[in-house]
């Protein structure tokens, strides 16, 4: 690589860059400032965000390999990052009067956030497992410091400690995984794995079976779910919306470019695997999320039966390559709108120092707070895919693709699953609009109000027309199908 | 050719990864659990570099130093973490921490 | 001569790995993993990686076991607050040697059929192999892009450590 290919190639990755540079900005100028105008550092954090997602939709326009085919720059990638980007500009919109209320620190907040999603993104375009298991690494890293910065609260740092454990054995699974893999083709690439794929070699079959284990465990699917409703509930509010919406993402994209560029080979086999694991999944994370009282454990136990559904949109992709590969990135697109949502409205609804998670902590929302009321109406809505809500359209897409595949009992599996949901997020919204307020709410707060109206109007609007953004799913899985 | 078959460096580093994944799972104590994760990477950084002199191949030693340096960011990240419980809690017991019921 | 000291640092990387699991005291186990990084460093000169084995002693010997040991230091534990952790370790050992023994023979097996599949287009082992300056030129000109992440990696550190373990509980 000479020095004319290294600078193209950091011209490829602005947006990317965007985010970094702003991150170290924002760390230089933090000790500046004083503190009653710390909160204003969210604007160059905001204005960091938009200026990725600007130069990120030139990404439409070509496909190109930066870096000597380290990152492949396509259509994928930049679906994936409009994703990210959406997600961690949002989750820090609310964050900022969330951190005033919980006097957290803001400067090194929104630094977190801006690395963790600019791995977030250079994992999404990565072909090569240096790059990824180090973008997945800066994308972890970010992610558990993010779970214990409330210092001050024993179940922050508790949560932090455990996300870091049981993510780092998971991570020392993958790289035990690559290993393998590196030591059976003698490459990194996956274009060379999957060329020089053997079915002789048992290293092949263990190398992909530790690497599907680490991924499993990222998604947050059976059999190994059991970390998700601890960190998701100890975390602080606003970073569990980011990070059940940027870090499932994530993980679903570098599960999809590992094992459908580098391990198609063996794809029969893994399908199986797959059928299974989201068959449990989905089912495991709805049963748990029937008998909780806790919102917010009952959200963490949902979106493991939404990853449930996102799978079967992979394993469909078994028959329906085009159908069932959009229909996953649709899903995530989706449910980045519902579940941040959701996540938002409770930071929204949170005190000083109670959060807002309990049933019992939303009731009367409707007499005092109608029109927070009816954003978490139209998130529930969108959760339990009942139509005109964007979670509808993602959920019938996914289901159609594995009709279309002939995969029929994943499918009435799914129905039947997606039904069952409907009962607990419906209760919250029984609480939420028949009962009597029992607690205080919080004083209004005009910046979250505006992000929580976009999620709420974005997860109705893209319900009602839901064809532009269906079709940017459809172009971006068509870019990455070989 | 060497004298120790490479297959033997590799069944080393397998069981010196199970010894360490034994460690997580069954030690209570946080820090030790830490040192057993770092087992585990270190045996993932022999099967590299094994991996790298059978095939003559200098990627493995690439890997290794980027390897290093994950264990390196997750040890001084994790006991950061252990010792804000330590100072709420006074213990390291995993068990302890049942705020999160799970 | 090489397989002499290939087994006496296995052997010893192994015994001390298994005291790291099941001593009670931090203090010993932190002490022999510095001794099992330190037989890892030997066999990686044996595998002729120079410059790998000198990274090896000089940070994970050096400066995360510092860590390790600084950590327990700091926190000053009392020998009541290591006792949690002490029950039935003799059975849990037990149960690890029959894991092992069954690890052992299956990836045996596994890995010498996988190094004998890839033995067959198997390049010369050049000149400068394992150098300071054969992992220079694929780092700076191949792997670039993984070497700059890095750098966002331990920013990311600093930036977690310093926020989390700051002194000051308000």
């Amino acid at each position: 690589m000479d020095l004319n290919e290294v600078l193209k190639s950091t011209f490829l990755i602005t947006p990317e860059l965007s985010l970094i540079l702003t991150g170290m900005i924002l760390m230089v100028l933090d000790p500046f400032i004083r503190n009653r105008f710390k909160k204003e550092l969210f604007w160059i954090t905001a204005l960091g965000l938009l200026i990725g997602f600007a130069l990120n939709l030139n990404r439409f326009r070509y496909t190109e390999s930066a870096f000597a085919g380290t990152l492949s720059l396509d259509e994928f990638t930049a679906y994936f990052n409009i994703i990210f980007i959406i997600g961690a500009l949002l989750a820090t919109v609310i964050s900022r009067d969330y951190i005033e209320k919980t006097a957290l620190k803001h400067g090194e907040y929104y630094a977190l956030i801006l690395f963790s999603t600019s791995g977030m993104m250079l994992l999404s375009s990565a072909r090569e497992f240096i790059s990824l298991f180090l973008c997945f690494e800066i994308m972890s890293v970010s992610v558990y410091i993010l779970s214990g910065f409330n210092r001050r609260s024993p179940r922050s740092v508790e949560s932090g400690i455990k996300y870091l454990v049981l993510g780092g054995f998971s991570s020392a699974i993958l790289l035990y995984g690559i290993a393998l893999i590196y030591g059976a083709s003698g490459s990194v690439f996956l274009d060379e794995i999957a060329s020089r794929f053997n079915m002789e070699n048992p290293l092949y079959i263990a190398g992909t079976a530790l690497i599907l284990a680490g991924f499993v465990f990222k998604i947050g699917a059976f059999p190994l779910h059991q970390w998700i409703p601890d960190i998701y509930e100890g975390a602080p509010m606003t970073v569990t919306g980011f990070m059940s919406v940027g870090v499932k993402a994530a993980a679903f994209a570098v599960f999809l470019r590992v094992f459908f560029e580098g391990f198609s080979t063996l794809e029969v086999q893994w399908m199986q695997i797959l059928w299974v694991i989201s068959v449990f999944t989905m089912t495991i994370g709805n049963l748990a999320a029937i008998v909780q009282r806790s919102i917010k454990r009952m959200l963490a136990y949902s979106s493991i039966s939404h990853a449930g559904y996102a799978l079967v949109g992979i394993v469909a992709s078994y028959g329906e390559k085009e159908l069932g590969l959009s229909s996953v990135l649709y899903y995530l697109f989706a449910y980045t709108f519902m579940n941040l949502g959701a996540f938002g409205t409770l930071a929204y609804l949170s005190l000083k120092d109670r959060e807002c998670e309990m049933l019992e902590d939303i009731s009367g929302l409707w007499q005092r707070k109608p029109l927070v009321a009816i954003a978490l109406g139209i998130f529930m809505f969108s959760l339990a895919g009942i139509p005109p809500t964007i979670g509808f359209f993602a959920k019938y897409r996914v289901f159609l693709s594995a009709i279309r595949a002939e995969f029929y009992w994943l499918a009435i599996i799914g129905i039947l699953n997606s039904v069952l949901s409907a009962y607990y997020y419906l209760r919250v919204l029984v609480y939420a609009y028949m009962r009597e307020e029992q607690m205080e709410f919080p004083a209004p707060q005009p910046l979250s109000a505006f992000a929580i109206a976009i999620l709420s109007l974005g997860a109705l609007i893209l319900g009602i027309f839901p064809l532009y953004s269906w079709e940017l799913a459809i172009k971006a899985a068509g870019s990455f199908i070989p | 050719m060497m004298g120790v078959p490479i297959e033997h460096y590799l069944v080393l580093s397998a069981i010196l990864f199970v010894i360490g994944a034994y460690g997580v799972i069954i030690r209570k104590n946080l820090i030790i659990v830490l040192m057993s994760l770092e087992l585990m990477l270190n045996s993932a950084n022999i099967a590299f570099v094994a991996f790298s002199r059978a095939l003559s191949d200098m990627t493995g030693h690439v890997f290794m130093i980027m390897a290093l340096t994950v264990a390196a960011v997750e040890v001084a990240v994790g006991l950061a973490l252990v010792v804000a419980i330590y100072m709420h809690k006074e213990t390291l017991d995993i068990d302890v921490l049942k705020m999160l019921k799970g | 001569m090489e397989s002499f000291i290939f087994y006496l640092f296995a052997v010893v990387s192994i015994a001390s790995a298994l005291l790291v699991v099941s001593h009670r005291n931090p203090v010993v186990s932190a002490l022999s993993l510095v001794l099992t990084l330190f037989s890892t460093a030997v066999l990686f000169i044996l595998l002729l990686a120079h410059f790998i084995a000198v990274i090896q002693v000089l940070i994970y010997a050096g400066a995360i076991m510092v860590l390790f040991i600084f950590t327990v230091m700091f926190l000053n534990l009392r020998d009541d607050a290591l006792s949690f952790d002490a029950q039935g370790m003799k059975l849990k050992l037990a149960t690890l040697f029959v894991i092992l023994i069954i690890v052992g023979y299956f990836s045996h097996l596994g890995f010498k059929k996988g190094v004998l599949l890839l033995s067959q287009n198997k390049n010369p082992i050049p000149e400068n192999f394992g150098t300071a300056e054969a992992v220079a030129e694929v780092l700076f000109r191949d792997y670039l892009l993984p070497f700059e992440l890095t750098s966002i990696l331990i920013v990311v550190a600093i930036l977690g450590v310093v926020v989390i373990a700051k002194r000051r509980l308000n």
